[in-house]
């Protein structure tokens, strides 16, 4: 059978199954309240959320980012980083100054076909440092939005060990439905402009084995998120 | 092996009965606590039962839409009618994706897997196999229970039926990893082992959480990470889904996602919750360059129009399956079904047809099932509608047909159900140890093989009022009746 053949029949069979719906229950009519667009302490809140998580939240002034993550790097002894392209990241000059620190830049594009594409992919598997920014924090949840995008490679928080994210306090929502509510009607079609829209919650975790909670194990075990104030 | 047998096997299975024990009560305990925090939280369900019945009562239009904007933006979608057609279509795309591998390095695909139960389902493990292509398992439940050569035993933790014991004697034979208690290093070991499989991987597949028709988004809702490597690495990403599992909007997604994490994992928000438009764009950095996106409908347009068509509205969160008291005690695998437990009683025999009906009888219908479904499905009513199905279709067992007509023979005329009480309760004082029956012979048998049976009280209920009635009486006449007692 073809796929359109299969088409048919299958959008055939569910018009024919409802005719008539009368075996799907009635829907209940109920609007939820719309969610509140700021709330005060959000930045408490989040941090709050994230620490819970097991993730780290911090607040630093914007000129203190480079030297607290040159340090952080030292104490991890890594050198080498993947990150979003300096326009992306809510400190200005960040990662020039990160690179006259003995920080190695990591060429985050992967070559669309071979050859070319298996050995970017193993360059950057090796990378146990990501930087990112961030399109929104919701802080009942303690979550990161981040969409992807050129120069906003995914893998900088996804294949690293340590995610570092920096977050303009300015786009701290009280909640996902608040941040959806705040981008206004189309909000939709233009988050869906991007190949992908993370959100992300704690570090990577897992309860497979006995319920037992365990962080790091597909994705970075240390999640650290600075509020740039 | 028929059902009883699995149901003996799983109450005799020590290891079995170690795990479930140590899975259940925590679970519900943090679900419970989680919707505590949750704003609003009846009104959320309602809202979220209100989007599942809107979706499915416009399904057909909401797919043509899902699928017009999937490919708008620049995905592929397949349909197919049955799991043969689903595993053909992937299996093709398989053999496409490693035929794009650097020159000198041919070889069978290598498929990174997501957590997926439609590919379950259809069986795909066993395609990949049968095709000679090498499927690995990425989630670390579905991992274990792949290497152990099983099938997941819960919607949600796949691994549930074993203990941390189980995995580090595996750990140890396949890795070898010292012999350890320690969770987090067998994490580590799977970590080590997985990360191989992202990185060469020719193809990712992944299940779908839900998709979403006013984009054309598919949302993966994941923990460790291992849903964004395998759909962000390989070169191919194929995403297969059940035709159900849609929302009209992104706002109906985060409403569903009220819901699901707090069911499932009695998390707020998973670690990862990943929303993919199409594939990767021309000049972003990373991403999947092609994706493909298998509708599945494998009997759900069917049985939409069917009687059990509120299964569909199912979002396969596993707490049902937590709170059943038969499921706490039999495990995922005595079913016989890639769906088990209340549930999956259901819907597997709406999908997959009659030979499932009989998993509706390992019910109490106590309806904890319903009480905790996020969406409130009406479990119970549709596990009647299925028992009754059981029985017009004759798939009881000849003695139990028997025994009723026996009974209604019995209970059909005074004396004889009279003298039955009488029978019964002399009957049954013999064959007692302490009030209790333990054994009694076939075909009675099936009850007693799993609990044991009280006797029946000696005297009547007849027989006790009427004895309390004199009593009174007689009291009466002594004049010491209460005031207020005076209709005799």
């Amino acid at each position: 059978m073809s796929g359109a053949d299969s088409r048919a029949k299958i959008l055939g069979t569910i018009r024919q199954s409802l005719q008539g719906a009368r075996h799907l229950p009635p829907a209940p009519q109920v609007t939820l309240p719309p969610a509140e667009a700021s709330s005060g302490g959000m930045a408490e809140r989040f941090a709050e959320e994230l620490t819970r998580l097991s993730g780290t939240a911090l607040t630093l002034p914007a000129r203190q980012v480079a030297g607290w993550l040159l340090g952080v790097m030292a104490e991890h002894q890594a050198t080498d980083l993947l990150a979003w392209q300096a326009a992306d990241l809510p400190v200005p000059g960040l990662l020039d100054a990160l690179q006259a620190g003995g920080i190695r830049l990591v060429d985050t594009a992967l070559p669309h076909a071979e050859p070319g594409r298996t050995a970017a992919l193993q360059r950057v598997e090796k990378v146990t440092f990501g930087l990112t920014g961030a399109d929104a924090g919701f802080a009942e949840t303690g979550t990161l939005a981040l969409t992807a995008g050129p120069g906003r490679p995914r893998l900088a928080s996804l294949s690293v060990r340590t995610h570092v994210a920096l977050l303009d306090p300015r786009r701290l929502y009280p909640s996902w439905a608040a941040w959806l509510a705040a981008e206004g009607p189309g909000a939709g079609q233009r988050l869906a402009g991007s190949s992908n829209l993370t959100l992300i919650t704690g570090p990577s975790r897992t309860g497979d084995i006995e319920m037992t909670l365990t962080v790091g194990v597909h994705g970075p075990g240390e999640l650290i998120v600075v509020l740039v104030g | 092996m028929t059902f009883q047998t699995r149901i003996d096997k799983a109450l005799h299975n020590e290891t079995l009965q170690i795990a479930l024990d140590r899975n259940a009560e925590r679970r519900i305990a943090g679900r419970n606590q989680v919707f505590a925090d949750l704003p609003d939280a009846e009104m959320v369900r309602d809202r979220g039962r209100a989007i599942r019945i809107e979706t499915l009562a416009h399904l057909d239009r909401y797919l043509e839409q899902f699928a017009a904007n999937v490919e708008a933006r620049g995905g592929q979608v397949h349909w197919a009618a049955d799991a043969t057609e689903a595993r053909e279509i992937i299996l093709r795309l398989a053999r496409e994706s490693a035929a794009r591998r650097p020159a000198g390095q041919a070889g069978p695909p290598i498929i990174a897997k997501g957590k997926s139960m439609v590919s379950e389902e259809i069986g795909l493990n066993h395609a990949f196999e049968a095709a000679g292509m090498t499927a690995i398992e990425t989630d670390l439940g579905e991992f274990i229970v792949q290497l152990r050569g099983e099938t997941p035993s819960h919607l949600i933790t796949p691994a549930v039926h074993l203990r941390r014991e189980d995995v580090s004697d595996l750990f140890h034979e396949r890795f070898g990893m010292p012999p350890t208690l320690d969770v987090t290093q067998m994490t580590a070991v799977a970590r080590t082992e997985l990360r191989r499989a992202f990185f060469t991987a020719d193809l990712g597949l992944s299940g779908v959480n839900f998709g979403v028709a006013e984009t054309g988004t598919i949302t993966l809702v994941t923990n460790e990470g291992n849903g964004r490597l395998c759909t962000s690495v390989p070169r191919v990403h194929v995403a297969l889904m059940g035709i159900e599992r849609l929302v009209p909007t992104l706002v109906d997604l985060e409403v569903m996602m009220r819901l699901l994490p707090r069911s499932a994992t009695a998390q707020k928000l998973t670690s990862y919750v990943s929303m993919l438009n199409g594939p990767r764009r021309p000049d972003e950095p990373d991403g999947a360059e092609e994706l493909h996106v298998v509708l599945l409908d494998n009997g759900r347009s069917r049985a939409l129009g069917g009687d059990l068509a509120e299964s569909l509205m199912c979002i396969r969160c596993g707490a049902c399956l937590n709170v059943c008291p038969v499921f706490r005690e039999i495990g995922g695998h005595a079913y016989g079904s890639v769906y088990g437990g209340p549930i999956g009683s259901v819907v597997s025999t709406a999908l997959f047809g009659t030979e499932f009906n009989e998993l509706a009888n390992a019910s109490t219908l106590c309806g904890a099932c319903k009480d905790i479904c996020p969406v409130r499905i009406d479990i119970p009513t549709m596990l009647l509608t299925v028992r009754g199905r059981y029985v017009d279709s004759g798939q009881p067992p000849a003695w139990l047909k028997v025994g009723i007509a026996g009974w209604a023979w019995t209970m059909g005329g005074t004396v004889r159900y009279r003298l039955a009480q009488r029978l019964a309760a002399l009957g049954t004082r013999l064959l007692a140890r302490n009030g209790r029956i333990r054994s009694l012979p076939p075909p009675l048998d099936a009850w007693t093989k799993r609990r044991d049976f009280p006797t029946f009280a000696g005297q009547t209920f007849k027989d006790r009022w009427r004895r309390r009635q004199a009593a009174e009486n007689a009291g009466k006449t002594g004049g010491a009746a209460p005031a207020s007692d005076n209709k005799a």
